[in-house]
């Protein structure tokens, strides 16, 4: 079920390229039941933007960011809902294509940075050779000298020296070693780059290095990027707007600086509360109590009414979809101040399907 | 000339002795660098350091600054190579260490490995009681494991007495990592990097247990962290380090508000926050923090300082200098005595 409300008009307008239309990723238990882990999410992501998708471990963040890639384990399937991408090579279809089509399109289109970079590299193949695989993969005519020019304007992008693109991975420190892979996240020239937590194993003088490098090259190339991560100040130093998911769910999503200053979601509210900002109040917010609901078993009405400061008995009831209140500011919770006489779209359980 | 910054609230008077002391400590490590050449490695290069009675204090730093080795050296589970660390005023080599880790303890950031995987709850937090002989065995000591259980936060106790660690979800583990540090009621508790491998709202319920343990039991606390979001709301007072040595030191308001040394400033000015502080400009600093075993001359800070000036390079500033117009504030930076000299 999605918003029937001007959802799509006020959502990223302008220069679309990445648009995710309910979306839901799931898994079939021993019994043969869907679970869920993704359910109806919708964005789209403008040319150039940076978007963040923020929650805690399990609210479903980086499986619909795998989804986007066509990474998703071989346990998961996309159970409802479209992604599409409009390239400037065409619009694809990313749902459509098949494992041979989503092969043409990583790194080429769209490229992702994993946290450990450690892990994401084969720790027994030159940095240099692995780049040069993905450039020789996504550009067959492309000759040994093409590829080792190629390789030394990357590493000066991302500030490493050439010579070192004969090393190992081992040999690099984890600052460094993020850098490679930005390099291999830009090899193929893509429109989009998923950041999976790319700094929460860094320090912070490390952090604030290759975000900031990460914002240069955004800036330079006008990539677009969704980055993932659970620390929401990253999220503000970096992107546009900002996604929050629940329980496989986007509670709220609006830009930045309204999400920051006016959470209407209860749960972004306390969530923010975690991340005490130097020079505010000398305190620590009241915790969320408990844990996040296991996709098994979901709660039957909003997803975070167990754990609610504010909840009543209706949202035990009543499952709402994400409504708008203004331009481009969305939350999926019946308290939160809608236009007078619109109420939020409300789905009863059994249509959440 | 600027003097010299005392860390203790209160000195002058002398009513209270710190918990912990350390006097120009030191920790040096011999380690194999390539082709097996010998190389010194100053972990901890001369660092002063007060601990006060029910004070929150917070150690900040990058990694590889000395700020777990400290707090390990405090507890007497590092020996320094020189110096003097001294526990209510008897110097650490005088002093009984099972006494010590009984009244000071220490929680690591990773619940995994600070359990024993075998154990159930019920034995992990009563273990401490047996190995102090604290309390009979049997109903004494059940009765102060399920009550430090249920201050951790994990009520009722019976529900998980019983349970292993791999049955627990991370914040549950860090919890009984807290009780069991708790049960021996404890005047101190350092806290090495407690909620940084913990989620979000977890995290935030971890610190609320710690906070209260602090009201209710008047418990100081160490939070040794690189999160000064953290260190803002938590801590009364914040030691700034940099490779093996503190290089700042004041009240929380001090430090933060009013950064002297260009190492703190560039550090507040990259640390991510929701409400990104207008008033400071980001200084990020270039490249990587130094090898500890090759510790630049001079002053440590200055090939990465944006102020560096021509003293610097060979003038080591050994000491905090006090910030004129501040009562504890101290940095250790040149630039403090050409405002007051």
């Amino acid at each position: 079920m999605t918003a029937t409300t001007p959802a799509t008009a006020t959502r990223a307008t302008g220069d679309v390229l990445l648009n995710v239309e309910g979306l839901a990723v799931a898994y079939r238990d021993a019994a043969g039941n869907e679970i869920r882990l993704v359910d109806d999410v919708s964005f789209s992501l403008r040319r150039g933007e940076a978007l963040g998708l923020a929650g805690e471990s399990g609210c479903g963040k980086t499986t619909t960011a795998l989804s986007i890639l066509g990474l998703l384990p071989t346990n998961l399937y996309r159970a409802a809902g479209t992604i599409t991408l409009n390239s400037e090579r065409g619009i694809m279809h990313i749902d459509r294509r098949t494992d041979r089509g989503l092969r043409d399109l990583r790194w080429k289109n769209v490229s992702i940075v994993f946290q450990g970079a450690m892990n994401a590299l084969d720790p027994v193949m030159r940095v240099s050779k692995q780049i040069g695989e993905a450039l020789r993969l996504h550009e067959p005519g492309i000759d040994d000298a093409g590829v080792k020019g190629r390789i030394d304007e990357l590493f000066e992008y991302v500030g490493i020296n050439p010579n070192r693109a004969s090393q190992y991975p081992h040999e690099f420190s984890g600052g460094m070693r993020q850098r490679v892979m930005i390099a291999l996240a830009l090899a193929c020239g893509p429109e989009l780059i998923i950041g999976d937590e790319p700094t929460t194993a860094l320090d912070v003088m490390m952090q604030a290095q290759i975000l900031e490098l990460l914002e240069e090259l955004r800036k330079e190339f006008g990539l677009a990027m969704i980055l993932i991560t659970h620390d929401l100040s990253v999220l503000a130093e970096t992107c546009d707007r900002v996604a929050i998911m629940y329980g496989g769910q986007i509670a709220e999503v609006g830009s930045v600086d309204t999400l920051y200053s006016s959470p209407q979601h209860p749960y972004t509210h306390r969530l923010l509360g975690a991340f005490p900002a130097v020079g505010g109040p000398r305190e620590l917010a009241p915790p969320i109590p408990g844990v996040p609901p296991d996709p098994a078993a979901l709660p039957p009405g909003c997803r975070f009414e167990p754990r609610c400061h504010k909840a009543q008995d209706r949202c035990a009831q009543e499952q709402l979809a994400l409504a708008w209140m203004d331009e481009g500011h969305g939350a999926r919770c019946l308290f939160a101040p809608w236009p007078e006489g619109e109420l939020p779209t409300i789905g009863s359980p059994e249509g959440a399907a | 000339m600027s003097a010299v910054v005392e860390q203790s609230r209160a000195r002058p008077d002398g009513t209270t002795t710190p918990i912990f002391e350390a006097r120009d400590v030191h920790v040096h490590f011999e380690s194999r660098g390539r082709r097996g050449k010998r190389k010194l490695v100053r972990a901890l290069d001369g660092v002063d350091l007060v601990w006060n009675r029910g004070e929150v204090l917070g150690i900040v730093g990058e990694s590889g600054c000395g700020k777990s080795t400290i707090g390990r050296a405090l507890l007497g589970l590092q020996p320094p190579t020189s110096g003097e660390i001294s526990f209510e005023g008897t110097p650490l080599a005088q002093t009984d260490l099972r006494d010590l880790r009984r009244r000071v303890q220490m929680v690591f950031q990773d619940p995994y490995q600070s359990l024993s995987p075998r154990q159930t709850v019920g034995s992990l937090v009563q273990e401490p009681l047996a190995i102090h002989e604290i309390g009979t065995k049997g109903i004494e000591r059940i009765q102060r494991g399920v009550n430090a259980l249920e201050a951790a936060g994990l009520q009722p106790a019976e529900r998980f007495w019983e349970r292993y660690p791999h049955e627990l979800s991370g914040g549950q583990r860090q919890r009984v990592v807290i009780a069991s540090a708790m049960v021996l009621e404890p005047e101190g508790l350092v806290c090495d990097e407690p909620v940084s491998a913990l989620d979000v709202s977890v995290r935030a319920q971890v610190l609320q247990v710690l906070m209260e343990l602090k009201q209710t039991r008047d418990l100081a606390l160490i939070f040794i962290t690189h999160d000064i979001g953290l260190a803002w709301a938590l801590c009364d007072r914040i030691v700034v380090m940099y490779l093996g040595r503190v290089v700042e030191s004041g009240t929380t308001e001090e430090v933060i508000a009013n950064p002297q040394h260009p190492y703190t400033r560039s550090l507040l000015s990259v640390v991510p926050t929701p409400f990104p502080r207008k008033d400071l400009k980001r200084v990020i600093l270039e490249g990587e923090l130094p090898d500890a075993s090759r510790i630049p001359p001079g002053c440590r800070f200055h090939p990465r300082c944006p102020a560096v000036m021509q003293r610097c390079s060979s003038d080591d500033p050994r000491d905090l200098l006090h910030v004129p117009g501040e009562a504890t504030h101290g940095a250790a930076c040149w630039l403090i005595e050409d405002a007051a000299g």
